[in-house]
């Protein structure tokens, strides 16, 4: 056994020296591939990292969400099948949406405006994330509204708290702000105008009586799949989506990207590979010198090509350490600068939230896996060509 | 779903295995045609040179296919959250009929592969290397294998339907067979763990059976062998059963959870690594041992054959003694704390 | 440690266009602690045989045996192993690697086997006291002269202490004196019990008086065999 880790070592050893013998040429490669493994594993951190912050957020979701849907389109759904929702067992509460979207010419922004009527007695309603500056919404507040920093910006409303926007029939609607939305949740904030369901009803002139969704908490979590399959066979032509659904389609939104990235970095990485494959191939007179002399003085063949392995390895490894740890800092120090616009926002509002890395074993082999593995095996033949070299090459 | 890093992933390292695979074919095709051990004609050279490249590139394949298996699994968790009706891991395999076959072929090709490295290793050991046309023979059937495992990967991840809400309807109902968690029904506990430690024992005796004795005959020792590679097996079977239907519901202390794969996962500590690990080494320690003796037959292989075979077994019987414990000892844990079967 | 080989042939080659017959039944035994030197014009197979006795390359037919352990029809590995452990080899180009020190290079073959940094280190350390280059120990081979690379090259074939040592041409790039002394040195081995083979076609190595025989080789066949000194 000590033989065994012995010869290993000894051989790393002298992989070691080697590998600094040619110092330029590997250094090269190392930073290549590097750079490829950097790429890749600032995607991979950064789709997990959001994974988990719209997780967090998304716990704050309505359990169920009721639209109303004709010709295959959204359009407003009645308040009165409100009734009809609180009458099925387990549900604990129905409250009326109006969520539109709201094209600013004058900044070429498409704010989200969501009318809610905050329930009455609460100040502070616990299921509604919390606000950096001035307080969220009253049951009988009008023209007051909640924005992020970001549409504060957007609006160059500097000190000021007063702002308009255009109604259909381009009379001008009044807002005042009273809150600001903390920056935290910027990923779900940065574009939102949270109004009163009456003066979002007012701003869009939506007919009273009509709202665009119905919310419905449930009272028991394990339900939610059998209520939302009651409402579907109650309200004909509704579109009944469970919060669950909401959380697995950014999941699915956020790996498709991620999986879009990782299609661009493969053929970086196919590139490196043909790289890394042609650099390794060729076989210099002082090379095929060193393996014949090493076989004269009873290196085997599987020696010589444990050797190239561990040269291969090393340089492999360290680039992989090396790139994982760089994406780390990349995230969560530079929030990912090079990348957020791939994965983040759309429009002109983009927010400006935090990542965390989420440090998973799953993230490191998946990175491993689909950058030092082939590096590996691109040069499996190439050491094998120097490993065969024959003793009697330096007779 | 095949635009995902996970998928991704197992693609590119099936992309590779193929490769691999297919020069070290290349090479068996030559041997199995022109080997002529000891000739000293140029071909035979460059044979010889080639077969160590073979070699290299089965080795290769291994590593790959234990990463893979590894990532399959990883990647069923992570498929768990986008698909319909998946709790965790066990749910993503049953997603379509692909799932758990693609899984099967996986693990069953770490012990081929295993036996191709194991079969070459013991060829090196003597001067007439008389296993060289069987082992090539042995890795072209494997290649179809490899190409079997590509295509049930591929069509498993190709047709998982991420659960996304579509234009017109959010409600989805079925999608993925059972109840998504539980990989098998709820078995009875107590008689199946009682026959579970009885054929450990028979195997264990089995085995030290084989260290002790000397077959009389030459039919005695290749049955013996073989019967014990085959209770080898048996008991791989055995204990994944075991460890689905019971020890990994003792591991989530949740009697309704029953998945193989969670117990890899952080939030158990990633218990699943010691208990895989000791099962597929002493599988292989012993179903090897087993199946090289036919080997043992031929010209200069006795010793090597019977060096290995000792060596093995003794390895097997440690490592089945270290789990059976490993896995007695969560519920052990929950019985000795009060609980109940 | 007896070298014996018996109908010998090798061809280069074999069964390509391009085939070279090197050596033609070849019968040849060296006894234990014998000092024999292979003399002959290029081309006439002396670095054929060097190389089928130092376990380098199988002969085409033929037998060789080498304390009656069959060295001809084996597969590589195993004559590799058979010449780590029984032969030590000395080259008309030294084949040092020039990167690495003295003492890397002394120590090279005893890596594959395990050996730890500091018994490699010992061992050397013997050895190249012994042959009077280990204040050189720690230079790199370029750096030394084809003396003292010779020797250290001597040094590197008794690293594993091999019972056989073969020297193909050991003083092909050495003047007079130097010359001199590395023949002694080889000639110095015999008295340790170890069987050597030369070739060479310098008169100071096949005239040396601890030479027991001489084999004249010409295209690939031993002509006669004389009684050396």
């Amino acid at each position: 056994m000590s033989a065994f880790f012995g010869r290993f070592l000894n051989i790393l050893d002298y992989a070691l020296g080697s590998l600094m013998r040619n110092f330029g040429k590997n250094c090269s490669i190392f930073i290549l591939f590097t750079l490829v493994i950097f790429l890749f594993a600032s995607f991979q951190l950064m789709t997990g990292s959001l994974t988990v912050l719209a997780e967090k957020i998304l716990v704050t979701a309505p359990d169920i969400t009721v639209q109303q849907m004709s010709a295959g389109r959204q359009v407003a759904i009645a308040e009165g099948a409100k009734e009809k929702l609180a009458g099925i067992l387990g549900v604990k509460k129905v409250t009326e949406r109006i969520w539109g979207y709201y094209f600013d010419e004058a900044t070429g922004a498409n704010y989200t405006v969501i009318g809610l009527t905050p329930p009455e007695g609460a100040r502070d309603d616990a299921s509604w994330p919390g606000v950096s500056e001035g307080r969220l919404l009253l049951p009988h507040d009008r023209g007051k509204v909640v924005v992020s920093r970001d549409i504060r910006d957007t609006l160059g409303l500097g000190d000021r708290r007063h702002f308009s926007l255009f109604r259909p029939d381009l009379s001008m609607a009044s807002f005042e702000t009273v809150g600001t939305f903390a920056e935290k949740l910027d990923l779900l904030t940065a574009d939102v105008i949270l109004m009163t369901l009456a003066d979002a009803r007012d701003l869009f002139a939506i007919e009273p009586g009509l709202v665009t969704d119905l919310l419905v908490t449930v009272a028991n979590p394990q339900e939610l799949d059998t209520i939302a399959g009651k409402i579907a066979g109650i309200l004909p032509g509704v579109r009944v989506i469970t919060r669950n659904q909401i959380r697995k389609t950014y999941n699915v939104v956020f790996s498709w990207r991620s999986g879009l990235g990782a299609i661009c970095f493969l053929t970086a990485l196919a590139a490196f590979a043909i790289f890394a494959w042609d650099r390794a191939s060729g076989l210099s007179r002082e090379e095929v010198r060193e393996v014949g002399i090493l076989k004269v003085l009873g290196w085997q063949t599987e020696d010589i090509i444990l050797l190239r392995f561990c040269e291969s390895a090393v340089i492999s490894l360290l680039a992989f350490l090396t790139g994982f740890l760089l994406a780390w800092i990349h995230v969560a120090v530079f929030h990912g600068t090079l990348l957020r616009q791939v994965l983040l926002g759309w429009s002109v509002l983009r927010p400006a939230g935090a990542f965390t890395p989420q440090f998973a074993f799953a993230d490191l082999l998946l990175t491993f896996s689909i950058s030092v593995l082939p590096y590996l095996c691109a040069t499996a033949v190439p050491a094998w060509r120097a490993a065969v070299v024959r003793a009697d090459s330096v007779i | 779903m095949l635009l995902n890093s996970w998928s991704i992933a197992l693609l590119v390292c099936s992309a590779a295995t193929i490769l691999l695979g297919a020069r070290a074919a290349v090479t068996a095709l030559r041997v199995v045609r022109f080997w002529d051990a000891g000739a000293d004609t140029a071909r035979q050279i460059r044979l010889e040179n080639e077969s160590w490249l073979s070699a290299m590139l089965m080795e290769y394949g291994l590593a790959l296919q234990i990463i893979s298996l590894l990532l399959l699994v990883l990647a069923a968790d992570s498929f768990s959250k986008i698909l319909v009706g998946a709790m965790c891991a066990t749910g993503a395999f049953l997603a379509n009929d692909f799932g758990i076959p693609a899984l099967a072929v996986k693990i069953f090709g770490l012990f081929l592969y295993g036996f191709w490295i194991l079969m070459h290793r013991l060829d090196l050991r003597s001067e007439e290397t008389p296993l060289t046309r069987m082992k090539f023979y042995y890795l072209l059937l494997l290649v179809p294998y490899l190409l079997a495992d590509t295509l049930l990967l591929l069509a498993y991840l190709g047709r998982l339907q991420p659960d996304i809400i579509t234009s017109c309807c959010g409600v989805i109902f079925g999608g993925v067979s059972g109840d998504g968690r539980n990989l098998v029904g709820a078995l009875p506990a107590l008689p199946l763990m009682a026959l579970y430690y009885g054929y450990s024992g028979l195997l264990f005796w089995g085995g030290w059976g084989q260290l002790q004795g000397r077959s009389r005959t030459t039919y005695r020792y290749l049955s013996g062998n073989i019967c014990l590679a085959m209770g080898w097996l048996l008991f791989f079977l055995f204990s994944l059963l075991i460890i689905t239907a019971v020890i990994s519901s003792y591991i989530y202390a949740m009697p309704s959870h029953r998945c193989p794969f969670d117990i890899l996962l952080r939030e158990y500590h990633g218990v699943g690594y010691p208990i895989y690990f000791l099962l597929f080494t002493s599988v292989f320690a012993g179903m090897s041992a087993g199946a090289v003796a036919p080997m043992g037959l031929l010209p200069d292989m006795a010793r090597p054959v019977e060096a290995y075979r000792l060596r093995a077994i003794r390895l097997s019987l440690i490592l089945l003694v270290l789990f059976l414990f490993v896995i007695s000892w969560f519920p052990a844990v929950y019985l000795a704390s009060g609980g109940e079967w | 440690m007896i070298i014996e080989l018996e109908s010998v042939n090798k061809i280069y080659n074999l069964g390509e266009p391009n085939e070279v017959a090197a050596l033609h039944d070849i019968d040849l035994t060296v006894a234990e602690g014998e000092m024999v030197c292979l003399r002959g014009p290029s081309g006439s197979g002396k670095t054929t045989l060097l190389s089928i006795i130092g376990c380098i390359f199988g002969p085409t037919s033929g037998r060789a045996t080498i304390g009656g352990k069959r060295i001809s029809r084996l597969p590589d590995h195993f004559l590799t192993r058979y010449r780590r452990e029984l032969i030590g080899f000395v080259f008309q180009h030294f084949n040092m690697l020039g990167h690495l020190t003295v003492l890397d290079n002394v120590t090279l073959p005893l890596l594959p086997l395990g050996v730890s940094p500091r018994e490699r280190e010992k061992r050397a350390d013997a050895l190249l006291s012994k042959l009077a280059i280990g204040h050189r120990k720690h230079f790199p081979a370029r750096q030394l002269s084809g003396g003292e690379l010779q020797r250290a090259a001597i040094a590197r074939a008794l690293i594993n202490n091999p019972p056989i040592v073969v020297a193909d041409e050991p003083t092909a790039h050495l003047d007079g004196q130097l010359a001199r002394e590395i023949v002694d040195l080889l000639a110095g081995l015999k008295g340790e019990g170890r069987t050597l083979i030369l070739s060479s076609h310098d008169p100071l190595v096949a005239g040396h008086p601890r030479v027991d025989r001489i084999v004249d080789l010409r295209d690939g066949r031993i002509r006669h065999a004389d009684a050396g000194g």
